[in-house]
């Protein structure tokens, strides 16, 4: 999945899952989801479960805070990354 | 039993996890004397509202839905966690630890970790304090102590 698949991804479910209202321009990698889209501490976190179904991946945010997740790029990043280890054999 | 795996609850699970509740808080109800603690009294409506706010966990198998737990954070880094079920048969078996410790990891962005229980509740009390939780407050509620515990949020916490 390329680095726009993923930006739309999010997008959308920015926009129909968490009905956040996005600039017209839409969100750039450098998009802070905090400062710039305006999500609050819960949202950050719903966000975080709305990507794994959307995604159908595992994120691994054990050892990360928000200060990194807040960021376009590192979220996309972290998408890509859970999407490359996942075996697709092992989910239903 | 297969093993239940814990996993974000979606609004459709409501009305099981909301009945998974009473259930369990019908001991809390007949410790304290009152059928009308705020868990046992809540409507489906109100847990609707609630799921709007907060994030909810399911442990759940093959079968039913059998613990719960549901959490939400403020600006300031605090994660408040409440509700812990489980399925009173299947209680002892280390669900409610898994709960907790699934709740905590998907708040990455909590500095610290808030959970209070009536002041009577030694098993409650003593699952929180080995899971870390150390005791910070007690305050009064509507029929015995409560008390607060506390735990900061670690990097690399065990999930």
């Amino acid at each position: 999945m390329s680095t726009n698949e993923i930006l739309s991804g999010l997008e959308e479910i920015l926009r129909t899952r968490l009905q956040i209202k996005l600039p017209a321009s839409g969100l750039s990698a450098g998009s802070d989801l905090l400062s710039e889209i305006g999500l609050d501490s819960m949202q950050l976190i719903k966000l975080l479960v709305e990507i794994e179904e959307y995604f159908r991946v595992e994120l691994d945010t054990s050892s990360l805070s928000s200060d990194v997740l807040r960021s376009v790029a590192e979220l996309s990043r972290l998408i890509a990354a859970a999407q490359v280890s996942r075996s697709p054999d092992l989910r239903p | 039993m297969n093993a239940a795996t814990i996993v974000p609850a979606e609004r459709a699970d409501l009305p099981q996890i909301l009945a998974l509740q009473k259930v369990c808080f019908l001991r809390e109800a007949e410790r304290v004397g009152d059928f009308t603690i705020a868990p046992l009294v809540q409507t489906l409506d109100e847990i609707a509202q609630e799921f709007t706010l907060r994030l909810f966990l399911k442990a759940q198998g093959s079968g039913p839905i059998v613990g719960t737990v549901r959490a939400d954070c403020d600006e300031a880094g605090t994660c408040r966690i409440g509700r812990l079920c489980v399925q009173p048969a299947l209680r002892g078996q280390g669900l409610g630890t898994s709960l907790m410790h699934a709740i905590e990891a998907r708040f990455v962005n909590a500095a610290q970790f808030e959970i209070f229980t009536g002041r009577t509740s030694e098993d409650v009390i003593r699952l929180y304090e080995q899971l870390g939780y150390e005791r910070v407050k007690r305050e009064a509620g509507h029929h015995e102590w409560l008390v607060y515990l506390r735990k900061r949020r670690s990097l690399h916490m065990s999930g």
